[in-house]
């Protein structure tokens, strides 16, 4: 039998059975093998009990999307397949927690053809372990041993993942893997492809989304975070509570996300690169210091975790439905930016941009992300942090020869004043929420409001000039364009290479800047398809109606999902085949 | 602010008219908030702080115009968020001073979310909350502090509602510095302003400053008559004791009710309770190893 090196494992069972745990070691072991990964995990919203499961895809290249059908299921338990197996393809294979001599398909007759390997995880962990909680190892062992990952490797990743955990933690966790491993590698006869094979190379790290925006933004510069704990977004909190003491920056954990706002106002103004993450419901807080931020020109970034909303929604679930929001963000005319994260690795990069953005323009950057990349794990080349120092340069003093008249909100063509920063001699001024003359100081009469308006909103422009970045895939003559934002963009481009294999001609346009709007890069696109979808993660088409009010006229058709799961690239290619119908 | 890691206090000698802006208050003739900000002068003054190194933060409200006519960096912010603004300047660069100013609608109405936390992180920030129990700017509502019984447009009938009573608000959040003065002593008031800006970590002046427009019962009579010294037996670190005293709503205590030492936030933070420099470094490869 030709192996298959590239399939998707799902691992799944209770919430508390440490699936979580069993996916992400499974995820870094594949990692050290040179093998990419996209891995996924989900769980209830509740802190304990409930179904939980890891998606782990496994391919020789790097991949964009979680694929589609599991190729094999690791059920620790009958209920799990009960409430997965319908995902399991048709040439999938069960991997689960049972009795050789109580076969499942004499109960499920759709496992009748397929492969079904039993493990007794649960007795093997009593009996022989003599510690029912390592379940989760024996099933890593047993997985291991039968689709090809290395048992060095994983031994030594077990080592150092419970080596702060006690010696009994240790020991026990080491023999259920040893037990699990042998057990299948002597027990079960092989009769399935799937098999992975280590690569050459040194490695990859790997990052869930909410990782690699803390780490983007550490990157970037940025030395101050505040923030509110809130699903889905936390993740991004606690990588900079324990990273920033370390480099000199202040983390503060505030007391609601109005708070977080002001406070990550006054780092900015301060001339600390500043930022906050959080999700929906925070950001609908932040709403009026948001404009404040824009009104007052002080540079800040907020990174926003999309949720199911509205109010508390799905907490644990994923939705593109804060866009909106995000580009209103406040009363009044707020000029400030939103980006959005294509993928883990954008999740890092984009904050580069925020921060340069924010910083160049005095203005407020919104990033959008979503659960379904704040929890999605990716490889990362090591080269990715190695190639960058990290440190920002502190805002240098403005050039000002006569400092007595020196105008913090002077009028500029491209609407950037020049900015002082606490500290620096002589530039004292007073920023204020109050409409204010070039001076800074509050001031009403009607052309002074038109004047600073118009050089506020300005600075859109320049953004849109430079930062305007759309994504692009596919056929550059194409007769159907899929149009997408965020996390859709991975699989987007999947799907897009799936349809230009079977046929279709169809091309992908994923903007990274939402607002202000790259016209002049989505202008040509909308033009040269003969059919448009727009596939997004909301019930109302946000992005389709934010298009159709730059583009008079424009069309599309729209696809949307709102049940809280990833947009995938099966729902990308299913919408694709539908308009080339 | 800490008097033991001053990046803050120059050496220069320097006068309260160094720290005037040279923009003319808004405030109406008569008003409290004069005698206060001659006191904040004075105080900023005899600190000797750089004017150039100094964050005076306020929100929405008459008093909270302060800023602009303080020769500094200032943040006229948004309504009830002066506290969060004032807390990320000085977490973000501790070698800044910050001063805090506006008035009790903003302090202890929209932004009474804030100070429980900004008391419990001991920040090191001085927070001058100038009271006039009413709503100025928006002409004349009640606020946290207005006494029951008062009339405004909006509470025709009389306030029905109870007064906070601000200094012991402050005690039971934990505030390691409180006290009490009042615009018509501004010598006094600015020795305990600056008293507050050399204490350690966060400092409370709760400042009895009448508005003689919309709140005309609560005028320089009405606080004269309820004005009195602390005891000359209390104990600066009594917390019961000051407590005590706070809780009497018709004596208005004047002077420093409680002040102790314990770590401020940026002490706790940074080393020595300034930012390191040169920043260290990133250490990329522990982080390389930490997540593969």
């Amino acid at each position: 039998m030709e192996p298959v090196r590239e399939f998707v494992i799902g691992i799944s069972g209770e919430s508390g059975e440490g699936v979580v745990l069993a996916g992400e070691i499974l995820t870094i072991a594949a990692a050290r093998m040179n093998i990419h990964s996209s891995s996924f995990r989900t769980f209830p919203a509740e802190a304990r009990g409930g179904p939980s499961v890891v998606r782990l895809r496994l391919c020789r290249d790097h991949v964009y999307s979680l694929g589609d059908a599991y190729d094999v299921l690791i059920a620790f338990n009958e209920e799990a397949y009960q409430l997965h197996g319908p995902a399991l393809g048709r040439h999938g294979v069960l991997v689960v927690d049972g009795d050789p001599e109580k076969p499942m398909s004499t109960r499920y007759p759709e496992l009748a053809d397929r492969t079904v390997y039993h493990i007794p995880m649960d007795r093997i962990a009593r009996k022989d372990v003599g510690e029912p909680k390592t379940k989760n190892m024996v099933a890593l062992g047993a997985t291991s041993a039968l689709f090809g990952f290395s048992r060095e490797i994983l031994e030594r990743l077990l080592a150092e993942k419970f080596t702060k955990r006690g010696e009994k933690m240790m020991r026990d966790n080491l023999n259920a893997f040893m037990a699990g491993y042998d057990y299948a590698d002597s027990q079960i006869e092989k009769q399935d492809p799937f098999e992975v094979e280590a690569l050459e190379g040194d490695g990859f790290f790997v990052l869930a989304g909410n990782e690699a925006v803390a780490l983007g933004a550490l990157y970037a510069g940025c030395r101050f975070f505040a923030g509110y704990p809130i699903t889905p977004a936390s993740e991004i909190m606690e990588v900079l509570a324990a990273e920033l003491p370390k480099v000199g920056g202040a983390m503060v954990q505030a007391e609601d996300e109005i708070a977080s706002m002001g406070m990550v106002l006054g780092g900015g103004f301060a001339g600390v690169r500043s930022m906050t993450a959080t999700s929906g419901p925070g950001l609908s807080l932040m709403a009026e210091l948001i404009g404040l931020g824009s009104m007052a020109e002080i540079p800040c970034v907020i990174a926003n975790v999309q949720r199911g909303g509205p109010s508390t929604g799905l907490p644990t679930k994923t939705e593109q439905a804060d866009l909106t929001l995000a580009i209103a963000a406040s009363h009044g005319d707020a000029p400030h930016v939103v980006l959005a994260a294509t993928t883990i690795r954008d999740c890092f990069e984009i904050m580069e941009e925020a921060f340069e953005i924010a910083e160049r323009y005095q203005i407020p950057v919104i990033v959008l992300t979503d659960q379904a990349l704040g929890f999605r794990r990716a490889d990362l080349p090591k080269s990715l942090l190695r190639e960058r120092t990290g440190r920002a340069l502190p805002p240098a003093p403005p050039d000002i020869v006569d400092k007595a008249r020196y105008l913090r909100y002077q009028l500029t063509q491209d609407g950037v004043s020049p900015r002082s920063v606490p500290g620096q001699p002589g530039l004292a001024h007073v920023v204020t929420g109050l409409e204010h003359n070039e001076e800074g100081k509050p001031a009403y009469d009607p052309k002074t409001r038109r004047l600073m308006m118009e050089k506020r909103q300005r600075k859109l422009e320049g953004i849109a000039r430079d930062y305007g970045s759309v994504l692009r895939y596919g056929d550059p003559e194409p007769e159907i364009g899929v149009i997408g934002w965020g996390s859709t963009g991975g699989p987007i481009r999947e799907a897009v290479q799936m349809a230009c294999d079977s046929g279709i001609k169809a091309a992908g346009l994923v903007p990274r800047l939402l607002y202000p709007s790259p016209n002049h890069l989505i202008r040509p696109f909308i033009e040269s398809c003969k059919k448009i979808v727009v596939i997004e993660g909301n019930l109302t088409g946000q992005y389709a109606a934010f298009l159709r009010s730059q583009f008079p006229g424009f069309d599309p058709k729209q696809v949307n999902l709102y049940d809280g799961l990833p947009v995938q690239r099966g729902d990308v290619l299913r919408a694709i085949q539908e308009v080339a119908k | 602010m800490n008097p033991t890691a001053p990046a803050q206090a120059s050496t220069a000698e320097r006068k309260p008219s160094d720290y005037r802006s040279g923009r003319k208050p808004v405030w109406c003739p008569g008003c409290g908030d004069y005698g206060v900000l001659n006191s904040v002068f004075s105080a900023l003054a005899e600190v000797r702080i750089d004017p150039d190194r100094l964050v005076v933060v306020s929100g929405i409200g008459c008093s909270s115009r302060m800023p602009g006519f303080i020769k500094a960096y200032g943040f006229h912010g948004a309504h009830g968020r002066a506290v969060p603004v004032a807390v990320g300047v000085k977490a973000a660069n501790p070698s800044l001073d910050v001063l805090l100013v506006g008035g009790d609608g903003d302090a202890f109405s929209i932004g009474g979310g804030h100070l429980p936390h900004v008391a419990r992180r001991n920040m090191d920030l001085t927070y001058v909350v100038m009271d006039n129990e009413i709503y100025g700017l928006t002409k004349g509502q009640t606020s946290p502090t207005s006494q029951p019984g008062t009339v405004t447009k909006a509470s025709p009938y009389g306030s029905s509602e109870q007064p906070i009573l601000p200094v012991m608000l402050l005690l039971a959040y934990g505030a390691t510095f409180v006290a009490r003065g009042y615009s018509s002593r501004p010598k006094e008031l600015a020795v305990m302003v600056e008293r507050g800006i050399r204490h350690k970590g966060f400092s409370f002046i709760h400042v009895l400053s009448p508005c003689l427009t919309f709140n005309k019962p609560v005028n320089f009579d009405y606080f004269d008559s309820k004005v009195l010294p602390l005891p000359e037996d209390h104990k600066p670190d009594d917390l019961f004791g000051a407590m005590k005293l706070a809780s009497d709503p018709d004596k208005l205590y004047l002077g420093v009710h409680y002040e102790v030492d314990r770590p401020s936030f940026t002490e706790r933070l940074y080393p020595g309770g300034v930012r390191p420099d040169p920043e260290p470094a990133i250490d990329t490869e522990a982080l390389i190893r930490r997540y593969s």
